[in-house]
């Protein structure tokens, strides 16, 4: 036989043809980046910030807030909840679609959130921030990055009642003046300490202004949290009641207003707000001893009485603290627990020190003891920053300090509970695995009360179309979830976000202000997957087409030889 | 380089050389192989693909040929002969694994009369091939229909010993399906964006690195090529000895090795350029899955002009050559059965009812996975007795060992009638590289397995798991060597005598005999 024998050729050449491959093979492999991407930074907004390098005063705001409401009409909506004592109005701004409706004209529940700013004329950071947050909002909503997929979530189910500047008098005074003006603007008349029969008091202000943090109705009377009798004082808490709310005292026939004493023993201001029957007639807190004597609060209190609100947040400076209450009493709200996890993840997020109102210092007649003791809302407050007047270059930084905490506070509305899922960015991930992408979601269950639903969690995926699908959420045995999409339905691009639904009907979402995150193939998809045609391409393909058509080639040709030999 | 002959020569070169393709043309390479491409990254699958057929598939063939011309007995009685009867279960596990991978091939085989048969009736949409597809296997009963079909038609041409006529068919039709391969291929080519597909399946990726790569590409090497699955003994029982075996045993090997590229060029180019995107062309491949084929080849014919007419030939050319892979099942099977004292009847009935009743799950469990519908069953029987061929070559290294390498080459392979002599390469293979690479293969792929997932891969979740194989390979193994204690006196009656070359054996079969096949004829090529 010849020498030439097709098999051990072949097998050499094969050979090496391999080690040139392995020699070569770190130079030429494709990256086979199939780029299992995560959550997206978050983005500063850019294009509004520009108004946030100086603070307003009422009439900038005014015509800001004008602006603004005119220029989204569809998801904003400006409200007068009022006016102060010097005839400015109380500007609310409603933020959600259909605007114009409630819960979407029945269509969905939409839980309303609260966001007050500025009950203190000299904390000017603080109605900087829900500015900033509404402007947010309002300016991303059309966009098309991630802020505007945060924005529209919000703002499409919920409604948002934004407060920016509570006080506009006690504000526009502090900064006509420059004095660090605290309480409102309206004229303190009356002593607490006006004889029976002493005669009628001219109508001479002896000082201005109510603390409207103080004049709230809960535990109004309770001495120790603000100043009651100083009118002066910066926590003046507004005159009492004086009135004979349930018509039950024994009124002299020459007994006029402002006279004195008709006390609780003579059935005046004998039931305070307190949530107990003090006087033992059945009825409870009919006949309070103070509170909502100024436009303001009874304008808050016009608010609470026709809204629920889940939750709310006023913002305050300064200190750099997350407070609930209850600020009257060291004793723990009923709902501490909760109102504990919630405002610790909310610290978490703008990084201030969470705790109780009362441990700060005592407070009465305080706006989150109210809305909690009436209306049960989770109210926080947010005393923002180092100083009650950040430098100008600082409010940026205050602002979106506190966007992530009062974005995660917006969804919490829906389930509050949320806040005891903490979702494991590290230990989730994002892979492909063959066409679909591979989602194992990780959580740490801090105490949630409610099991989820196994059939109403999922992973909700936007399609190349525009419309929302869904794949369920899996639950594996290690307490984690998965989920998986197919590729082919994205398309290359699309924001995603879990949806966890508990047995009670509770939503938790993650990330909280969905949906930021997004899947993505790569831009242009064959450099992602490593397939341009290289070298190594061409080398591997000589390599096997050359080995095998041409070890066949040599294989019949040495079989004609033979052939034609026998 | 085939066609630079002498004018005189021209004609039989052609005839020699789609001979030698029909020969290795088979659902392994059209449907297997595309698919084991997509499951393991394209161009990593290549490099160790090719390494595997010279370094595997080509030598243990050569000695499963050998073994079977040497025994004149089917794979129990080889063993038994060569390695004494308590050794002929070896052999039983060599028929073992091409009888298990038949339970499902004739699943596969009914798809593919379903598509030939749906291609001529047009239902079959080119348009929508994935929802016809999926439709298909979701209908339980036309998918048991067709499988039982497969293996009546099989079991009664086995019964009447009418191969011949079948080959006579196949003669026409394998050629024709080649062409139609080649042309479909030249076709895919010409579509825009084919390149990405010539990429994919050439361009190697951190794949290579993962030892289920290897371990596949040396599966399909083997079950392409049929090595291991103990027909070449069979065909070599029944080949004369002046016949030479070991030059078709390259034109087998390099031949279906060939017409796998042809159809993975096609099916690839195909997928790459007639996806929507990127995205999408990539996610179908790397689903892969048994699909591939069946989902993308009417997408290829609903491109093409006339693509209806060529569908159906291409269709039933391939049921054809899916029936001679079943033929050669049921031969490799049978021959042992009649080596124990069976009569041929009682094994052909006794086979095919095994065969419907262990194929049924494989054409049953059809699952959703993920939103699509896959034969998971039958994927993972793929899987596990793929695999088994590795177990299948290493009994044939062990035959060799105990025989003696080289004198196993220069006394059986070596004969006055080779018309290529096997060099010492064969020595160096037999004694260094095929249990080296072995066992690095198996201690590489179970560490990777375990590392991977320990959990899908120790317990069930995972339909690859390591203890599925264990569990599976087994309860065969167990049930062989019983079968083996059995019959294996039986089968192996004759002890060869080790000291005489192949050409002075006792020739029990005269040269002038009837012999039912002179080429050796592959199995599930």
């Amino acid at each position: 036989m010849g020498a030439i024998d097709t098999g051990s050729g072949a097998i050499r050449f094969g050979i090496g043809m391999f080690l040139v491959l392995v020699i070569s093979f770190p130079f030429l492999s494709a990256s086979d980046t199939a780029k299992a991407p995560g959550p997206s930074e978050f983005a500063s907004p850019s294009s509004f910030e520009s108004n946030y390098t100086s603070y307003m005063d009422f009439p900038a705001m005014e015509s800001y807030l004008v602006s603004l409401t005119e220029r989204y009409p569809d998801i904003s909506r400006l409200i007068s909840l009022g006016e102060t004592h010097e005839g400015r109005d109380i500007w609310c701004v409603k933020v959600s679609d259909n605007v114009m409706q409630d819960d979407d004209g029945g269509a969905e529940y939409e839980p309303d959130i609260l966001l007050v700013g500025a009950h203190h004329g000299n904390e000017w950071i603080s109605y900087e921030v829900p500015l900033y947050v509404l402007a947010y909002l309002l300016e991303n909503y059309y966009g098309d990055d991630c802020n505007a997929s945060k924005a529209k979530n919000i703002v499409d189910h919920h409604e948002l009642f934004i407060v920016p500047m509570l006080n506009p008098d006690g504000t526009q005074y502090s900064h006509d003046t420059g004095d660090m003006w605290r309480k409102n603007r309206e004229p303190n008349y009356i002593s607490e300490f006006m004889p029976f029969d002493a005669p009628t008091p001219k109508l001479v202000a002896q000082s201005y202004g109510v603390d409207l943090n103080r004049n709230y109705g809960w535990m109004w009377h309770l001495a120790g949290g603000s100043n009651a009798l100083n009118h002066r004082g910066g926590s003046y808490r507004g005159p009492p009641d004086n009135r004979d709310d349930d018509g039950d005292a024994r009124i002299p026939v020459n007994w006029r207003p402002g006279h004195y004493p008709l006390g609780p023993e003579d059935g005046v201001d004998e039931d305070p707000w307190d949530g107990i029957d003090n006087d033992g007639d059945g009825l409870i807190d009919e006949d309070p001893a103070g509170g909502f004597s100024s436009l303001e609060t009874i304008a808050m209190k016009n608010l609470g009485d026709t809204r629920e609100f889940p939750v709310l947040i006023t913002y305050h400076s300064y200190s750099e603290l997350v407070l609930w209450p209850w600020g009257w009493t060291d004793e723990p709200a009923p709902d501490a627990p909760l109102m504990s996890q919630l405002g610790g993840r909310l610290a978490d997020l703008n990084g201030y020190m969470p705790m109780q109102g009362y441990d700060l210092y005592m407070t009465t007649g305080e706006m989150t003891d109210w809305f909690y003791a009436m209306y049960g809302t989770l109210g926080y407050t947010f005393e923002v920053g180092r100083t009650f007047r950040p430098a100008e270059d600082l409010i940026i930084e205050e602002c979106r300090k506190n966007l992530e905490a009062t974005l995660f506070l917006c969804r919490a509305g829906s389930n509050p509970y949320m806040s005891y899922v903490r979702f494991d960015d590290n230990s989730s991930s994002l892979s492909v695995s063959g066409s679909r992408f591979k989602f194992d979601l990780s959580y740490m269950d801090e105490g949630y009360p409610y099991g989820w639903d196994g059939n109403g969690c999922e992973l909700r995926y936007m399609l190349p179309d525009g419309r929302w699908d869904s794949s369920p959420l899996i639950e594996n045995d290690d307490g984690t979830w998965s989920a998986s999409v197919d590729i082919r339905r994205i398309g290359g691009d699309a924001p995603f976000y879990y949806r966890m639904l508990d047995v009670e009907g509770g939503e938790v979402t993650y990330p909280v202000y969905a949906p930021e995150m997004h899947l993505s193939l790569g831009s242009t998809g064959s450099d992602a997957w490593g397939l341009q045609f290289g070298l190594g391409t061409l080398m591997v393909m000589i390599f096997t087409l050359g080995t095998i058509w041409g070890g066949f080639g040599g294989g019949i040709f040495k079989s004609m030889r033979a052939e034609r030999k026998g | 380089m085939i066609l630079t002959g002498k004018g005189d020569a021209f004609t039989s070169k052609w005839g020699l050389l789609l001979a030698a393709l029909g020969a290795a043309i088979g659902t392994g390479n059209i449907w297997r192989f595309p698919k084991e491409v997509a499951n393991n990254g394209g161009g990593s699958f290549m490099i160790p693909y090719v390494i595997f057929l010279f370094s595997w598939s080509i030598p243990i063939l050569l000695v499963e040929f050998t073994i079977g011309k040497k025994s004149r007995k089917g794979t129990m009685g080889s063993f038994g002969a060569f390695l004494g009867e308590k050794k002929a279960w070896m052999g039983a596990w060599m028929a073992w694994v091409s009888t298990a991978i038949g339970f499902y091939y004739a699943v596969v085989m009914g798809w593919t009369i379903r598509y030939a048969v749906g291609a001529a009736s047009g239902t079959i949409s080119f348009v929508n091939p994935q929802g016809t597809w999926e439709s298909f296997l979701q209908s339980p009963m036309l998918v048991i229909a067709l499988q039982v079909t497969a293996i009546l038609i099989t079991a009664v041409i086995v019964y009447r010993g009418i191969e011949k006529g079948v080959e006579r068919i196949n003669n026409i039709l394998i050629p024709v399906l080649f062409v139609m391969l080649l042309f479909n291929m030249i076709f895919a080519l010409t579509l825009p964006g084919s390149l990405r597909g010539i990429s994919y399946l050439f361009t190697p990726g951190k794949e290579l690195f993962q030892a289920r790569t290897w371990v596949s590409a040396l599966a399909q090497s083997a079950w392409s090529c049929s090595a291991g699955m103990g027909m070449a003994i069979t065909y070599g029982s029944y080949t004369r000895r002046k016949h030479d075996t070991n030059l078709n045993t390259f034109l087998t090997g390099f031949g279906d090795t060939s017409v796998s590229l042809i159809a993975g060029i096609m099916i690839f180019s195909t997928v790459f350029a007639l996806s929507g995107s990127m995205a999408s062309a990539t996610a179908a491949v790397e689903e892969g899955g048994s699909g591939l084929t069946f989902i993308h080849l009417p997408s290829l014919f609903g491109k093409m002009w006339g693509g209806g007419v060529i569908a159906v030939f291409f269709f039933l050319a391939m049921s054809f050559a899916a029936l001679t892979s079943m033929i050669s099942t049921y031969e490799a099977a049978i021959r042992n059965f009649v080596d124990a004292g069976w009569k041929r009847t009682k094994a052909i009935i006794v086979l095919s009812i095994g065969m419907i009743l262990f194929g049924l799950p494989s054409a049953l469990i059809i699952l959703p996975v993920g939103g699509r519908s896959l034969p998971v069953f039958l994927d993972h029987q793929d899987h596990i007795w793929g695999m088994g061929l590795l177990l299948s070559g290493f009994f044939i290294y062990y035959l060799v060992y105990k025989y003696g390498v080289t004198r196993f080459r220069e006394n059986l392979i070596n004969s006055k009638y080779s018309n290529l002599r096997i060099g010492k390469w064969f020595d160096i293979l037999f004694k260094y590289v095929i249990p080296v690479e072995l066992a690095l293969l198996v201690i590489w792929y179970i560490i990777q397995s375990a590392m991977a997932d320990p959990w899908d891969q120790w317990w069930m979740s995972g339909p690859v798991g390591l203890v599925l194989i264990a569990i599976e390979w087994g309860l065969a193994i167990m049930f062989l060597r019983w079968i083996g204690s059995r019959v294996g006196h039986k089968v192996s009656a004759t002890r060869i005598d080790m000291s005489r070359p192949l050409e002075f054996d006792a020739d029990t079969l005269d040269d002038d005999d009837e012999v039912i096949v002179q080429r050796p004829e592959a199995g599930p090529t």
